[in-house]
């Protein structure tokens, strides 16, 4: 009998349930709050418009990832501005030759942008939880900011830029997305102008709501105006290009001076001196180093994947300032090749340098193109001269005229934004046709040159091809014409 | 009174010796065995009387007996021996080891059965199998070939690498997961496995369909492997000491053989005199120098393997108590020049014993401390194996002069060469002088059981389990300062040179498991088993990351020194899952067998509304041979059996069901975003549903045995990753979608070819046949996987798709491929790829065959593994051919079977595009090869030295010396080795399917063994 009460107490030590499933609901991420919680206090949304801009460190803009699929690199290499190197990785190559498809677009910036889009677009759903007043308006205005050139840069990618050709405005345009809804399945708009439209009433708007005190790594009231300055030129609508060109000179746009200018590439001057706009700020934590989508430094040398072509190198004068901040000819395993170092490295020597966006220099070079679009070549002249005397030492103003001013402006805008992103679209939306020089890779031109030489300015190339797997995931979306998808 | 009793049992007394003089006579005699010398205990009594004796110390009996009685002797673990008393009055006696008793116990984790009453899809490796493997081998590689149905794939051949195991198929769209290891009750993962020294291992069971593996609810649908650990046999005690030392080099690589420096000359003049350009240009003079000084770079990365390994192990037993305790020291250098590879030290304690109270109490904890260097199976100057190959052979490690001599710098140290011909342009030797990466971890696992029998009535008793692993890990990477490494890692002019970090973990998985029993015959034949349990599951991790910057020197590597923090980072997750199951075995006169198994599983991984899982198991067995009609006298065992079970899993669930906020940094600030994965509320348990039919037979004396199987197994609604649309911002999130199909049979086979007492010979042989197919993909035809293979629907899984190779121009030399609709094109185009059929990296049959055979002290085995019908992209032989890099790289040897000529055929396209410039290969099925091999995996020779040799005052029971070899030899016509694991690191997919690239995986190692078995 003792034995069974024994025995009784030891079977119900083994029935107790010691735990129920509800303990369950206590299992939560030790390193994430919810998404129902969020977006409540200014904190929140300061935090949330920290992660717009923390997102363009991702592939197709800022992310460093050395396959030269970033802002600074690949629509260089889709232009006659570089020239790849055969004795590197071959990274980029279907960019560099146009032998892309979608299944192997060049860049990633389809994906990344609507990804910011979508940050934008839960804050702006999420905007009256906060109370009205300045804060809220800066908030609203950078998401309605950001939205707006995110969708720019998919827009001119993969759609018609309006001055491209006759028939652009009114070709297919892309999905314009303002709401937060990851299951959302739009399509694209019909029609290139409607898409511009769209993007001009966010940043019109956002340029009202937004403060001018933001530092240039958050947009500001000048930043927008500068790149209503570019969306208008791409638009064609020119009196507004350069009025808005003009406004955000007057909101305190400066050229840096010519002994600012290669420290303006190591972030060494402060804005609004250094002229950079708008910006994205990386530090070494994020570990993000721009420059090895050009080149790795090793062992005392640079090891490239793309050089600077030799036509392009020969257009910088010995006078130019940015010749010797942009470019370094040097050897490698014996050869010697013109190297780009513009995002080389910070004044402490460290490979981490900001990705600018927006600089002074294009503002000026938009206004003096607009101007000149516009029927006022005096205009144009003086904007342009006002970047030149910045540029050269020993700088006389130039008086050019009729199409030299035009051929004077488009030069110096290349010089001036090679190897950022500009090259392929002032080709692309001004349908001049790629036409490469026919110089070799090496540093004195010889070597392997590229191949095409030739791209027509009708080619379906210019609109880069919509990834399969972006069809695959929202079949409401059309591919563009010419790819087979 | 008292004396009357006397005089009874003195009447008694006298009439028993009075027999007794008249027959009996006393018998002597020793009994040995031949794997143990003599045999203490042995029982030796006399049929039909109750007399008997046991042996002594030197195995001697001695007992009276008539002539004409039959005398049996008995011991744990041998046949019984019968001998006839004749005229001799001495008898010695040989037992032989009992193999495959008919009472052999199949450990299934929550249960155990009868071997030869088991219903479902079970397969049972036994330590005699495993030790032919020994040396520090991760257990999970000593399956390969040994278990119908099991896929084994060594990940790489890093030491400690652990192997990818695929029971019955695929059992997923992204890259298949392992089973789950269940040792002594302790749930593992394959990477935790090298923790176990494998001589503790008795037995690893596989449990195969869904009616075996549905108890393990959400962790069993991979198949279930559980491993036993020893004990002791009842009575004996025995101490093992077991030591090896051997070697080891590369698997042999089939046509795959880099160019030395002439060869690699003679490439470059060929490239020239075809209008290469940029190639250099040498005097005949600078060519015998290059041809003196350059090296062979294979030669220079890897180096012979050492291991070494001691291991000590007691068993003891009385009838209350039973303890292990083993001690294992191991150590295995691979075979890269610059890493030190893996050493282990481990031990365990296992002790039970029966107490007061009908109380059993249990204890077994092991041990294990493992440290490691980890060389980089990368795509670049930092992986051995890329520099091995790649390096141009006119290069040498060091410098040198003109003359051949070293080159020295101004302290007259020879210095590491730089630059062109050496990938990267960084030396190799310089690298690792300055680049230091390293692992170890501590891991304790095991746990205490207690239970008490004949609760109330007999056959009824209550068991609380509690097991559980803990692992901390620590890992290093250091940069040295200024070295050329950390000025390619963190720039030149780095105001802080050097790099540090410091990672680790801290990690416990817990179970505690409560189990009611009851045992119990009713009438004469209806025998049940019935237990009912309850188990509690909880996980949870914690993790560390630190990195710094600026250190002054290359000795001074702690993080306080370093004077420019990085990043400081923790992490933490955990998951808990509870379980309730039941599982019911009935047979009825042992003939008629049921197996009804159910578990209700809920898990803290799924969202609160559909967090349960419920896992039925039901199998049927008839034993034909215990008939009575059945009278096939040769035949000892038929069975036919058939399953059917469900089973889920949760291996790619998230860890938590939310949809959360990230904090991504912004400007050195705090960012708040979405994180990518979105939380879909529906969200269930991924499924896998198996049919299994099944025969077992025993045959002449049990000399033949074997299975075959046919199963099937559904899987469906697994998780899948839904990739949401790009422009609603490309996130994704998991529903439960989609259907494939595994259908296979398997077949083994083992037969004694001669069985006596001096020679025994058996041949075994195992085969599995699968056949995938994908029913479902949540209505989409097709979805890339991860990879870039695709799964479409009415093909196999993870079929490769690529453009089609369609030869070399023989005109012009150029690469011709097909369109997308099979006509030859010279345009390459990658929207031409198309889905290659039944080409995966599936296997579509594997198994092992081998034989062994053992002549009195001798013995000798041979095992064999083989796979095939799956095809391995081969990108490995792809850059080693491309002619795109010129004189910078190394190339295979046939590089210069390249078109030279209008009408060249059965050549490599021409090194020049039609309009001169260099060429470069297009992604194209060209490398795409055949998997298929067979492997020699071991060799053993032994000879075993009893006591009678040795002398029984040694007190030695035996000792065994061996020679073994593994992976001696392998028949392939696949360039390289065709044993291919995971892609290495950096290759972005980890979870791809093993063996879908071969690209700078560690290799495998061919090993050669010397070892002493002392058994005393």
């Amino acid at each position: 009998m003792k034995k069974n009460i024994l025995k009784t107490l030891v079977l119900l030590a083994v029935l107790i349930n010691y735990s129920c499933d509800n303990e369950m609901d206590d299992y939560k991420p030790y390193n994430a709050v919810t998404i129902e919680t969020f977006y409540q206090t200014p904190a929140d949304f300061e935090q949330a418009v920290n992660a717009l801009y923390s997102a363009f460190r991702s592939a197709g803009y800022y992310s460093g990832s050395g396959f030269a699929d970033d802002m600074t690199i690949t629509f260089d290499v889709m232009s006659d501005n570089l020239i790849i190197n055969t004795e590197g990785r071959q990274s980029g190559r279907v960019a560099h030759e146009f032998t892309y498809n979608s299944n192997s677009v060049p860049t990633s910036i389809y994906v990344s942008a609507y990804n910011i889009i979508s940050r934008a677009n839960i804050i702006i759903d999420n905007i009256d939880n906060l109370p009205d007043g300045d804060f809220k308006n800066n908030v609203l205005g950078q998401a309605m900011a950001v939205r707006a050139i995110c969708h720019f840069d998919v827009a001119r990618t993969f759609s018609k830029i309006p001055t491209q050709s006759a028939d652009a405005l009114s070709s297919i345009g892309i999905a314009y997305v303002d709401t937060f809804d990851p299951q959302q399945k739009p399509s694209r708009l019909g029609t290139v102008e409607e898409t511009y439209n769209r993007i001009i009433t966010d940043l019109e708007s956002s340029k009202e709501l937004v403060s001018n005190a933001n530092p240039n790594y958050y947009l500001n009231k000048t930043s927008i105006n500068g790149l209503l300055s570019r969306v208008y030129l791409y638009r064609g609508f020119y009196d507004l290009a350069a009025q808005r060109a003009q406004d955000a000179i007057d909101l305190g746009a400066i050229i840096p001076t010519r002994a600012q200018f290669p420290l303006v590439w190591m972030d060494a001057v402060p804005y609004p001196a250094s002229g950079v706009l708008f910006e994205i700020a990386i530090t070494q934590q994020n570990a993000v180093q721009l420059g090895v989508g050009y080149n790795q430094f090793l062992g005392g040398e640079f090891f490239s994947e793309y050089l600077c072509d030799y036509e392009l190198y020969n257009l910088y004068s010995s006078t130019d300032v940015r010749k010797n901040a942009y470019i370094t000819t040097a050897t490698a395993a014996g050869n010697d090749y013109n190297h780009i170092i513009k995002y080389r490295q910070d004044a402490s020597g460290q490979p981490f340098v900001n990705g600018k966006y927006l600089r002074t220099e294009e503002v000026y070079l938009n206004m003096a193109e607009a101007k000149f679009k516009d029927s006022d070549p005096t205009g144009a002249l003086a904007a342009l001269n006002a970047v030149r005397e910045r540029k050269y030492s020993g700088f006389t103003p130039g008086s050019e005229s009729g199409q030299a001013l035009l051929d004077a402006i488009l030069l110096e805008r290349r010089l001036e934004l090679a190897f950022e992103g500009d090259r392929f679209f002032t080709l692309k939306r001004l349908g001049l046709g790629l036409q490469r020089s026919g110089y070799g890779h090496f540093a004195d031109g010889s070597g392997n040159p590229s191949n095409p030489q030739n791209i027509s300015a009708t080619d379906h190339k210019w609109q880069l091809p919509i990834a399969q797997s972006t069809i695959i995931n929202n079949n409401n979306i059309d591919p563009n014409p010419g790819y087979g998808n | 009174m008292k004396s009357r009793f006397t005089g009874i049992l003195t009447l008694f007394l006298a009439f028993m010796i009075q027999f007794s003089f008249a027959q009996e006579k006393t018998i002597t005699g020793t009994v040995t065995s031949a794997e143990y010398g003599a045999l203490i205990g042995a029982a030796v009594t006399v049929d039909g009387t109750t007399r008997g004796t046991q042996t002594d110390e030197n195995g001697v009996f001695s007992i009276s007996a008539q002539q004409g009685d039959v005398l049996t002797v008995s011991y744990v673990g041998m046949k019984d021996s019968k001998i006839n008393v004749g005229s001799s009055n001495v008898y010695n006696i040989v037992m032989q080891t009992q193999e495959r008793t008919i009472d052999e116990v199949v450990v299934t984790g929550f249960t155990s059965q009868r071997a030869d009453q088991v219903s479902s899809a079970t397969v049972k490796v036994s330590a005699a199998e495993m030790e032919k493997l020994t040396p520090i081998t991760s257990v999970d590689n000593m399956l390969q070939g040994k278990a119908a149905g099991v896929q084994v794939i060594a990940n790489s051949g890093r030491p400690g690498q652990g192997a990818r195991i695929m029971v019955r198929g695929a059992n997923s769209l992204n890259g298949s997961s392992n089973p789950l290891f269940v040792v002594d009750g302790v749930y593992m993962t394959s990477s935790e496995l090298i923790s176990i020294n494998p001589n503790d291992i008795e037995s690893q069971v596989i449990l195969k369909d869904a009616a075996a593996t549905s108890l393990y609810g959400a962790r069993g649908a991979n198949g279930v492997i559980v491993i036993t650990t020893k004990r002791a046999k009842e009575g004996r005690t025995q101490f093992r000491l077991n030591t090896s030392i051997g070697f080891s080099e590369r698997t042999k690589l089939n046509d795959f053989k880099t160019m030395n420096a002439s060869q690699f000359l003679n490439l470059m003049d060929k490239y020239s005199s075809v209008g290469y350009p940029g190639l250099p240009n040498y005097t005949d003079e600078q060519r015998a120098t290059l041809i003196a000084n350059g090296e062979h770079w294979e030669d220079n990365i890897y180096k012979q393997g050492y291991n070494e390994s001691v291991q000590f192990q007691v068993l003891s037993s009385d009838d209350k108590t039973n303890f292990l305790a083993s001690l294992s020291s191991d150590k295995n250098t691979g075979l890269v020049s610059s890493f030190e590879g893996l050493k282990r030290i481990s031990g365990r304690i296992k002790v039970d014993t029966k107490m007061k109270h009908d109380i059993t109490m249990g204890a077994n904890i092991a041990m294990s401390y493992t440290s490691e260097d980890l060389p980089r199976e990368s795509y670049n100057g930092l992986s051995p194996m890329y520099t091995a190959f790649a390096t141009v052979p006119t290069r040498s490690v060091y410098e040198k002069n003109p003359d051949g001599s070293l080159a020295l710098d101004n302290d007259g140290n020879p210095i590491y060469s730089m630059g062109a011909g050496i990938p990267s342009g960084l030396n190799y030797f310089d690298i690792y002088d300055n680049y230091l990466r390293s692992n170890r971890r501590f891991r304790t696992f095991g746990g205490f059981y207690a239970q008490m029998d004949d609760m109330f009535t007999k056959g009824l008793s209550a068991k609380t389990e509690f097991t559980g692993i803990y692992t901390r890990s620590a890992g290093e990477q250091f940069t040295t300062p200024g070295s050329n490494i950390d000025i390619a890692f963190n720039g030149s002019n780095n105001p802080f040179p050097g790099n540090k970090n410091d990672s680790g973990s801290d990690d416990l998985d817990y179970r505690w498991v409560n189990t009611l029993r009851y045992v119990r015959t009713l009438g004469e034949n209806h025998n049940f088993d019935l237990s009912v349990f309850s188990e509690l599951n909880k996980w949870n991790f914690y993790s560390y990351n630190i990195t710094s910057s600026g250190y002054p020197n290359s000795f001074l590597q702690v993080q306080s020194v370093g004077t420019n923090p990085i990043t400081t980072t923790t992490g933490r997750s955990d998951r808990m899952s509870m379980g309730y199951g039941a599982n019911l075995f009935y047979d009825y006169d042992d003939k008629y067998l049921v197996t009804a198994s159910f578990r209700r599983d809920a898990n803290s991984s799924f969202g609160k509304d559909n967090r349960v899982g419920y896992f039925p198991g039901f199998s049927l067995a008839w034993k034909i041979s215990n008939e009575d009609f059945f009278n096939v006298s040769a035949i000892d065992l038929l069975k036919v059996r058939a399953s059917w079970g469900k089973r889920g899993t949760i291996d790619e669930l998230g860890l938590y069901s939310t949809t959360n906020i990230v904090f991504p940094n912004y400007n050195d600030l705090n960012g708040a975003a979405p994180s990518l994965s979105i939380t879909s509320p529906d969200l269930g348990w991924a499924s896998s549903e198996t049919f299994n039919y099944g025969l077992e037979f025993q045959a002449f004396n049990r000399r033949l045995t074997g299975a075959i199987d046919y199963f099937v197994d559904i899987r469906s609604d697994f998780l899948f990753t839904q990739n949401l649309s790009h422009e609603g911002g490309a996130y994704n999130t998991q529903i439960n979608a989609g259907e494939f199909t595994n259908k296979g049979i398997e077949v083994s086979l083992n037969y004694d070819l001669i069985r006596n007492q001096d020679f025994l010979w058996n041949i075994y042989g195992n085969f599995t046949f699968i056949k995938n197919e994908i029913k479902d993909l949540n209505g989409l035809d097709e979805l890339f996987a991860p990879s870039g293979a695709i799964n479409r629907v009415g093909e196999t899984i993870n079929s490769y798709y690529m453009v089609r190779y369609a030869g070399v121009n023989p005109a012009n030399g150029e690469p011709l491929y097909y369109d997308a609709d099979g006509n030859i094109t010279n345009i390459y185009d990658g929207d031409d790829a198309v889905l290659l059929k039944d080409k995966s990296p599936i296997p579509k049959f594997y198994g092992g065959f081998g034989t062994a055979a053992s002549y009195k002290g001798f013995d000798l085995s041979f095992d064999f593994s083989y796979q095939g019908g799956n095809y391995i992209e081969n990108i490995a032989n792809n850059r080693l051919l491309d002619p795109i890099d010129g004189a910078s790289r190394n190339y295979l040897t046939d590089a210069t079977n390249f078109w030279t000529t209008p009408g060249d055929t059965g050549v490599l396209p021409s090194p020049l595009n039609t309009d001169g410039t260099i060429r470069t290969y297009q992604d194209t099925d060209q490398f795409l090869q055949k998997g298929d091999y067979i492997r020699l995996r071991s060799v053993n020779f032994g000879y075993t030295l009893g006591n009678k040799f040795l002398g029984e005052k040694s007190g030695i029971e035996s000792v065994r010396f061996y020679l073994q070899g593994q992976n001696l030899y392998t028949w392939t016509a696949f360039r390289g080795d065709p044993e291919v694991g995971y892609w290495g690191e950096n290759n972005g997919v980890s979870g791809a399917t093993a063996g879908t690239v071969y690209l700078w995986q560690y290799p495998n190692a061919r090993t050669f063994l010397f070892g002493v078995q002392l058994t005393f």
